[in-house]
């Protein structure tokens, strides 16, 4: 009896995820304990091991959505038959980009085509689409001479490219690959100017060999972060405001209680943020068809940048949370994220994000919103500046913050009224202490 | 609010309004005058029924050698100016039909622009998102003394007689000056023919010039090159005495006729609506779009060579462009072609313009002598020209005098056009005895493997 391998349930909120990336063949012999497969959720990669020793079929095209508990996998044992993917029917069409995916619409259902095995595979091997193969088999099922003698067909075929005779001459006498040019003249066909135009082109710019590009994948994580950003842009009305705080007094609070534990500046504004965010709930809030939700508990995300990547641990209830706790929690969470080991609980259910690129030395940006909330902090870093106090020059501490806010949810003022909160809370700080 | 609106209904602004409304415009078409314009009324088509009269003429007078007898044949004009009214009245009701086939509307009256899209005609405004001014050409008299004497004649007048001028003076060497020795001469007349520059047929290649020129005097027309006319006298009995620069001594003509064209732009609003002149002409681009928005010109009204099949092939561009489409004109194979006997078919560079562009070039010429398709016929006059890029051979221009010249040319045109080299026309089949033989004999030449050439 074969052994399923299913799509584990990486979080409570998790319905369903794909594989994003196979870490063995279809057909290869694997090992109990063996990574398999990579599988993604809205949030998170999570590489399947191999549950038992066997081959292992596929049971699922790369970034089909499969429901939590389905098979993604089988793992046979030896000896035993076991359909590969290409005998699932209906065949589920794998879209494109997944995240879009997950978003439940139901899948596409492709039509199923009858072929063999052998057939499936030398179609894939060629890159042929194997529904443009005609079937001779039983039924019209496309066996594997119907595909070979399309490869044959679609070799003998010629090419057929229209060029006129001087055009060829010439393309001929430099050289030039006449599959390459493209015809300007009537139905594409190749002219002495589009040749001219090439060798004149040629000329112009010395051939340098570029060498080729290093290239990383866009799978997973990033291509997560680009559907999210660009989700974000082209849904929201985001504008971003910025300020100065005089963060003097919150340096030497930081410098006081670092003593005690170890107190990042993020920290302190988790903590700063998830107060104001109660005072100014309509920056706490989410867009639901054609209602705001204002939102109970202030669940402060906080972006941790990844090699691969970014990801956005949340410190739940930060308004009810001490600056020791905030301090330990995002801590554990960077660590966490690091380590890949977060769970989905861990990184969902943000209400607002907290986003520090002072460690840079940048001071303003524009952040953009992590949806679906409302709003993003951007910190900058806090440097020493010349002020007017009194009469008296001094010398303060000054951080810059970077307010993105949706304007569909919120307008300008009650924005920079929660910004304004949140600089005269930096400022005097001591109170977050009550 | 018309798609397209049309001034001028000639070849140009005719084939302009079919294929507007074949990609789906709402097309009218302005005509003072009739359909079919200078080309059909007073141009191109009754010279050639005259033509037909007068080569048929001249081949009735060589019957003899082909073995038939006939006794003095005896021409008249009238005859042949009536079947030429008649066939012009059946060509202009095709036209009308064809226009209605299409849904064309075709309003009567002479068209001014009162805006870049707007045209004002019969006291009422029409309205269109693109107009193409399709006004064509009329006869243009030069500046000399005497130019408004009675007896001198345009081509308009000339296509009109009543009766064949004793003595005819035709001024200008050019192809319209040609024709009309020809027909004249064919009719009777005594013609003389003066054109200013150094060769007849002015632009074309040097040897076609030498040709044409070499077959006239033949036939007995004096052609005097290098010279125009300083006065003009009108003498008592209706006889001009035409004096002519650098020559001693007058040339008497009961007519003379002047040859000279020039686009028909007047009163037509184009200052008003800023269109861009140059050389009284309209100026456009490729794509036979104006300087001015919405506004597009073809034909005779741009200037350039002045010919019916070059006016039909731009008003297909224009109104493709018209039409949002982007098509540019392509003018490297307009065929040239003068329906005398023989006839003349050119298409592509002269000789002199290959060298102009800094060409490497091969020509050759194969004489219709050595063609059997033209012993057969009788008419060995003439030859085939090729002018081919010397590395690829590419065929740049050919040029062509001789029997069925004019349809020859054809073929010359496709290979100019398709960028065909000298091995593509020489590798060529064609059907023996044929004239056709001949431009196939010529491309083989320029490789050096003429076979009907002797060797030397």
């Amino acid at each position: 009896m074969a052994t399923k391998v299913v799509m584990p349930k990486l979080g409570m909120a998790m319905t369903d995820g794909v594989v994003v990336k196979w870490l063995k063949a279809d057909g290869d012999q694997v090992e109990k304990g063996e990574h398999i497969a990579v599988v993604m959720s809205k949030k998170i990669t999570y590489e399947v091991e191999a549950p038992a020793p066997g081959l292992m079929r596929y049971a699922a095209h790369l970034k089909e959505p499969k429901p939590v508990g389905e098979a993604i996998a089988f793992i046979a044992e030896p000896g035993e038959a076991v359909p590969g993917l290409a005998e699932l029917a209906p065949v589920v069409a794998a879209k494109a980009v997944a995240p879009q995916l997950l978003e439940a619409q139901p899948p596409e259902a492709a039509p199923f085509i009858p072929a063999t095995p052998a057939a499936r595979r030398l179609a894939k091997e060629h890159g042929i689409d194997i529904s443009q193969v005609k079937g001779t088999g039983p039924e019209g099922r496309i066996v594997e001479e119907d595909v070979a003698r399309f490869i044959q067909e679609r070799e003998r075929a010629p090419r057929e490219i229209l060029i006129s005779p001087m055009a060829r001459k010439l393309a001929q006498e430099h050289g030039l690959d006449i599959t390459q040019i493209t015809g300007s003249g009537p139905g594409g066909r190749i002219v002495e100017e589009d040749v001219r135009k090439l060798i004149e082109a040629k000329k112009e710019v010395p051939p340098v060999m570029a060498p080729p590009p290093r290239v990383v994948p866009f799978i997973g994580m990033r291509q997560a972060i680009a559907e999210r950003m660009m989700e974000s842009l082209r849904t929201m009305a985001q504008v971003t405001v910025t300020t100065e705080a005089d963060v003097t007094e919150t340096v030497r609070l930081r410098e006081e209680l670092k003593e005690e534990f170890d107190l990042t500046y993020t920290d302190i504004v988790v903590k700063t943020v998830a107060i104001a965010l109660k005072k100014h709930p309509l920056l706490n809030a989410t867009l639901v068809g054609e209602e705001i939700h204002l939102l109970e508990e202030a669940n402060i995300g906080v972006a941790v940048a990844l090699e691969e990547g970014l990801i956005v641990p949340v410190v739940r209830g930060a308004d009810k949370k001490g600056l020791s706790e905030i301090a330990r929690e995002t801590k554990r969470l960077a660590q966490g994220a690091r380590e890949n080991t977060l769970t989905v609980d861990e990184v969902t259910g943000g209400t607002f994000t907290v986003t520090n690129v002072g460690m840079y030395e940048m001071d303003t940006f524009t952040p953009i919103i992590n949806p679906p909330e409302a709003a993003i902090l951007g910190v900058g870093r806090i440097v020493e500046k010349p002020a007017v106090k009194k009469g008296q020059i001094v010398v303060c501490s000054i951080m810059h913050l970077s307010l993105t806010f949706d304007h569909r949810i919120v307008d300008g003022a009650p924005a920079a009224d929660f910004l304004r909160t949140v600089k005269h809370t930096l400022e005097k700080p001591y109170r977050l202490l009550g | 609010m018309q798609d397209v609106i049309i001034i001028g209904g000639g070849p140009g602004g005719i084939a302009a309004a079919v294929r507007a409304a074949q990609l789906g415009a709402a097309v009218t078409i302005i005509e003072e005058a009739e359909l079919g314009g200078v080309c059909l009324n007073r141009g191109c088509v009754p010279t050639k029924a005259l033509l037909a009269s007068a080569a048929l003429l001249a081949r009735v007078r060589r019957a003899g050698e082909y073995g038939i007898t006939v006794g003095e044949p005896s021409f008249s004009l009238r005859a042949a100016m009536a079947r030429k009214d008649s066939m012009i009245a059946e060509l202009r009701a095709g036209t009308e039909s064809l226009l209605a086939s299409y849904g064309v509307k075709v309003v009567r009256g002479t068209a001014g622009l009162v805006g870049p899209r707007q045209v004002e005609v019969g006291g009422e405004i029409i309205e269109g998102r693109a107009v193409i001014v399709a006004t064509g050409s009329t006869p243009a008299k030069p500046v000399v003394d005497g130019i408004d004497s009675k007896g001198v004649i345009t081509t308009d007048e000339a296509l009109a007689l009543e009766e064949v001028p004793a003595r005819l003076l035709i001024l200008g060497g050019g192809p319209i000056g040609v024709e009309f020795a020809a027909m004249f001469h064919g009719f009777g007349s005594r013609v003389t023919l003066v054109e200013p520059g150094p060769q007849i047929l002015p632009g074309e290649d040097h040897e076609v010039g030498q040709r044409v020129r070499q077959s006239l005097r033949d036939r007995g027309i004096d052609v005097l090159i290098k010279t125009a006319p300083t006065s003009i006298r009108q003498q008592e009995g209706e006889e001009l005495v035409v004096s002519l620069a650098g020559r001693s001594g007058e040339v008497s003509a009961d007519k003379v006729l002047t040859t000279g064209r020039a686009p028909c732009l007047v009163d037509l609003g184009l200052t008003k609506v800023g269109v861009r002149l140059a050389g009284g002409a309209i100026v456009v681009d490729d794509g036979m779009r104006t300087n001015v928005p919405g506004l597009f010109a073809i034909g005779d009204a741009t200037g350039g060579q002045m010919l019916s099949h070059l006016a039909s092939v731009q008003g297909l561009v224009a109104a493709e462009n018209a039409m949002g489409r982007a098509r540019r004109m392509d003018y490297r194979a307009v065929p040239r072609c003068l329906h005398t006997d023989p006839e003349v078919g050119c298409v592509g560079l002269t000789e002199a313009q290959a060298e102009e562009q800094g060409y490497q070039f091969k020509t050759s010429t194969i004489p219709f002598t050595l063609s059997a398709r033209a012993t057969t016929l009788g008419d060995l006059e003439g030859a085939v020209k090729i002018v081919a890029e010397a590395r690829y051979g590419k065929i740049l221009g050919v040029h062509i005098v001789g029997p069925q010249a004019t349809e020859l040319i054809g073929e010359a045109a496709l290979a100019i056009q398709l960028e065909a080299t000298a091995e593509d026309l020489a590798y060529a089949i064609r059907a023996h005895p044929t004239l056709a033989e001949s431009q196939v004999e010529a491309a083989r030449d320029i490789l050096g493997q003429a076979i009907f050439l002797p060797k030397w």
